[in-house]
C-alpha cells in the first residue's frame, strides 16, 4: 500500500458517549491520591554534568510508581522539563543525554514495568489484554494515569519552569505522549510522538501479525464471542479518541513499513490531533523505529530546543536516538 | 575443542562442563493454547540452568510434519523476551529463552536495567553474564533434544549471546547477528562518556569503582567477542550496527565459517527483510516475500 493510500485510511474507532465522563472521573479518582513525590540520588548513574535520581510517586489506586529523574548538576535558572514515556517492552530510558542538553527529565516506569510491578504485574505479553472485558478495570486505566502523574511530578519540581514542559516517546511512549498532551493540554508546551501505539487498536490487530497487537488476536482466537465487548473496552481507551484535545505544537513520526504499529493508524491519529501546529514525518521503507536511522533524533531535539530553550551543560555526546 | 588463550579456555570449558552435567535433568514442555495459532503450536519449556536455576523458554513448532530447522533466538538485553515473530514461526522450530533475571525466569534473581551488564564485576567467577551465557548453552541442548527438530541444521539468531553461544558449541550451522554488540568495542565505551545505555553501564562502573577496574577489564576480556570469534564455524551474517572497523575486521578475519557483513542502512524495514531472507536461505528454508505486513 502506497503512502497516499495509507493516508486515506479511515479508522473504525468509535468514541463512546461516556468517554469524557469516564476519563474525568478517572482523573478525579487519581487526584484524590496524594502524589507524594520522592527523589533519591543515584551516585553511580550521575556524572560530572548530570545528577540522576531514582524517583517514586503514588498514582491511581495508590500504587507506588518508579521513574528516573535527571537534571543538570549546575543550573542558575529554572529548567525546561521533559517527560519521557516508555515503549511496551522496554525499560524506561535513563535520560542523561537529555539532561546534558539542559533539561530536567523525568523518565517514567508505569505499573507493570520493573520497579513498579510489585502489585500489578500482568507481564509482556499480558498487559494489552489484562481485564480487557472490563471497562472499569482494564489494565491500561491505571497505566494511563501513571503517565499523567509522571507529568504532574515533573511539573511540580521546584527547579522546573512549568511554562516550558515537553513530552516525548515512541511506540507505547508515542501513545502516552499523545495521552498526556491531551489530558494535560493546558500545561504541555511541546510534544513528540513516534510510531504511536494504542491507536485504532482493533484495526491494528487486523492489520498486523506482530506482537503486542497479536495479543488481541490471541485473545479473540480463544474467546471469539467476546469481540463486541473487547471492542467496546478498547474504544474507551483508544488514543485516537483523546487527541482532538491536544493544543500544543507537536511532531509525529511514522515508518511506512512499520509491522508493529500499522502506519495507516498513525496517519489517522495524526489527522485527528486538535493542534493547528502539527507536523508529520513519514519515513519510507522504515519499520517500527520510524526514521531513527534517518536522523529523526535530531529533528526531535531541534524541535524541543526551539520551543523550550534549554541551556546545555556539557558537550553533546552524539545524536539523540529516539527509543521505542 | 575451544580455541584461545589458556585462561579463556579454562574459564569456558569449566562452564560448559557445568552445563553438560545437566544433560539428564528434567525438562517440562507444556502447550500454550493462547499463543498457538494456524501457523504453529506454542509451548512453554521449564528446565534448570547451572546452579539449579529455574528457566523458562517459549518454543513454537510449525504445524505440520517435521523435521524442522531448530532456531535458537538468543535473548537480547532487556527484561522482556518476546514471543517469536510470525515470519519465523511458520518455518522454524524456534525457541526464545528468558535467561536468568529476565521476566518469567526471575523467581530467584531479578536483573536490573541498567545493572545486569556489570552485575558481579570485577571477579570473573561472580560476573553474572557467565551464568547468562550458560543458560543459552543449556537452552540449545534442550532445543536439540526435541523430536521434531533436525539437529544437523542448528541456527542461532541474536546479538552478543547468539555470538557467544555459537562459539561455545560445535554444532551451530547458521548464525545471524543483528542489533548492537555490547562485548565488542567495550573498552572504548568505558573510556568516554557516551550517554548511550546499556554500554554506558561500563563507564558507570569504572567511575564508581576505579580501584576495581583493572580486574573488571580482565573479566570482560573473557567475554570479548573478538576472543570468541575463532571458535565460530557457522555460516555467519554480521548485521550489527555501531561496530568499529577494527572490531569488524578482527571478528570477520577470525571466524572459521563463511562470513557476510551487512551493516544496517537507514531503511530498517528493508534491513529486516534482508536479514530474514539471509537466514532462510542459509538454513535452506523458503524466503518470505516481505515486507512483513499481511496486506
Amino acid at each position: 500500500m502506497g503512502s497516499s493510500n495509507l493516508a486515506k485510511y479511515k479508522s473504525t474507532v468509535v468514541k463512546p458517549d461516556d468517554f469524557q465522563e469516564f476519563w474525568n472521573q478517572t482523573l478525579r479518582e487519581t487526584e484524590l491520591v496524594e502524589l507524594n513525590p520522592r527523589l533519591s540520588l543515584d551516585p553511580m548513574r550521575s556524572n560530572d554534568d548530570v545528577e540522576v535520581f531514582t524517583a517514586r510517586y503514588a498514582s491511581y489506586e495508590s500504587l507506588e510508581i518508579a521513574g528516573w529523574y535527571a537534571r543538570p548538576r549546575n543550573y542558575s535558572e529554572p529548567l525546561p522539563g521533559l517527560l519521557f514515556v516508555p515503549g511496551y517492552v522496554s525499560e524506561p530510558k535513563l535520560p542523561t543525554d537529555l539532561a546534558r542538553d539542559g533539561y530536567a527529565v523525568f523518565s517514567a516506569a508505569p505499573r507493570n514495568k520493573l520497579r513498579s510491578n510489585t502489585v500489578f504485574n500482568p507481564g509482556y505479553p499480558g498487559l494489552l489484554t489484562h481485564n480487557i472485558e472490563s471497562r472499569a478495570t482494564y489494565g491500561y486505566r491505571g497505566f494511563y494515569m501513571d503517565a499523567v502523574r509522571a507529568f504532574d511530578f515533573l511539573s511540580q519540581m521546584p527547579e522546573v519552569d512549568e511554562r516550558r514542559l515537553g513530552v516525548l516517546g515512541g511506540s507505547q511512549g508515542g501513545a502516552l505522549t499523545l495521552l498526556v498532551s491531551s489530558l494535560r493540554n493546558k500545561a504541555v508546551a511541546a510534544a513528540s510522538a513516534g510510531a504511536p501505539y494504542l491507536c485504532s487498536m482493533m484495526d491494528s490487530a487486523s492489520l498486523t501479525r506482530t506482537y503486542p497487537y497479536e495479543e488481541i488476536n490471541d485473545y479473540l482466537r480463544l474467546n471469539p464471542e467476546s469481540e463486541a465487548v473487547v471492542r467496546d473496552t478498547l474504544n474507551l481507551y483508544d488514543i485516537h479518541n483523546f487527541v482532538d484535545q491536544i493544543e500544543c505544537p507537536i511532531i509525529v513520526n511514522i515508518g511506512l513499513k512499520d509491522d508493529v504499529c500499522p502506519p495507516e493508524t498513525g496517519f489517522a491519529v495524526f489527522e485527528r490531533i486538535g493542534s493547528d501546529n502539527k507536523q508529520l514525518y513519514p519515513y519510507k521503507d522504515c519499520g517500527h523505529e520510524s526514521g531513527a536511522g534517518q536522523g529523526h533524533g535530531k529533528v526531535i531535539t531541534d524541535f524541543f530546543a526551539k520551543i523550550l530553550s534549554p541551556n546545555p551543560v556539557g558537550p553533546s555526546t552524539g545524536a539523540f536516538t529516539p527509543e521505542i | 575443542m575451544l580455541i584461545g588463550e589458556r585462561h579463556f579456555l579454562d574459564y569456558w570449558q569449566s562452564t560448559l562442563d557445568e552445563v553438560a552435567a545437566l544433560q539428564t535433568s528434567p525438562v517440562r514442555r507444556v502447550e500454550m493454547p493462547l499463543r498457538s495459532n494456524e501457523l504453529s503450536t506454542a509451548c512453554a519449556f521449564s528446565f534448570k540452568g547451572i546452579g539449579d536455576y529455574p528457566l523458562f523458554a517459549y518454543y513454537l513448532v510449525p504445524n505440520g510434519s517435521g523435521p524442522f530447522t531448530p532456531l535458537f533466538q538468543a535473548p537480547g538485553y532487556g527484561s522482556v523476551v518476546a514471543v517469536p515473530a510470525w515470519e519465523r514461526r511458520d518455518r522454524f522450530a524456534v525457541m526464545a529463552l528468558c535467561h536468568r533475571g529476565q521476566r518469567l525466569s526471575d523467581d530467584i534473581y531479578k536483573a536490573a536495567y541498567p545493572g545486569l551488564l556489570t552485575d558481579g564485576l570485577p571477579k570473573n567467577e561472580t560476573y553474572k553474564w557467565r551464568e547468562v551465557v550458560a543458560d543459552c548453552i543449556r537452552a540449545v541442548d534442550v532445543l536439540l533434544d526435541q523430536p521434531e527438530v533436525n539437529p544437523d541444521n542448528m541456527a542461532i539468531s541474536g546479538s552478543d549471546l547468539a555470538f557467544q553461544s555459537a562459539a561455545l558449541r560445535d554444532d551451530v550451522k547458521v548464525l545471524l547477528t543483528s542489533g548492537q554488540f555490547l562485548f565488542a568495542d567495550w573498552k572504548d565505551y568505558s573510556a568516554k562518556i557516551t550517554d548511550v545505555y546499556p554500554q554506558q553501564e561500563f563507564n558507570d562502573f569504572r567511575r564508581s569503582n576505579p580501584e576495581q577496574w583493572e580486574e573488571a577489564e580482565r573479566t570482560l576480556g573473557l567475554f570479548d567477542l573478538v576472543n570468541f570469534a575463532p571458535n565460530i564455524t557457522a555460516n555467519t551474517l554480521l548485521a550489527v550496527g555501531g561496530l568499529s572497523d577494527m572490531s569488524t575486521a578482527s571478528i570477520t578475519d577470525a571466524i572459521k565459517g563463511e562470513v557476510t557483513v551487512l551493516p544496517p542502512t537507514e531503511y530498517s524495514a528493508l534491513d529486516h527483510i534482508a536479514q530474514e531472507n539471509w537466514l532462510a536461505e542459509a538454513a535452506g528454508e523458503a524466503k518470505h516475500p516481505g515486507p512483513f505486513l499481511p496486506r
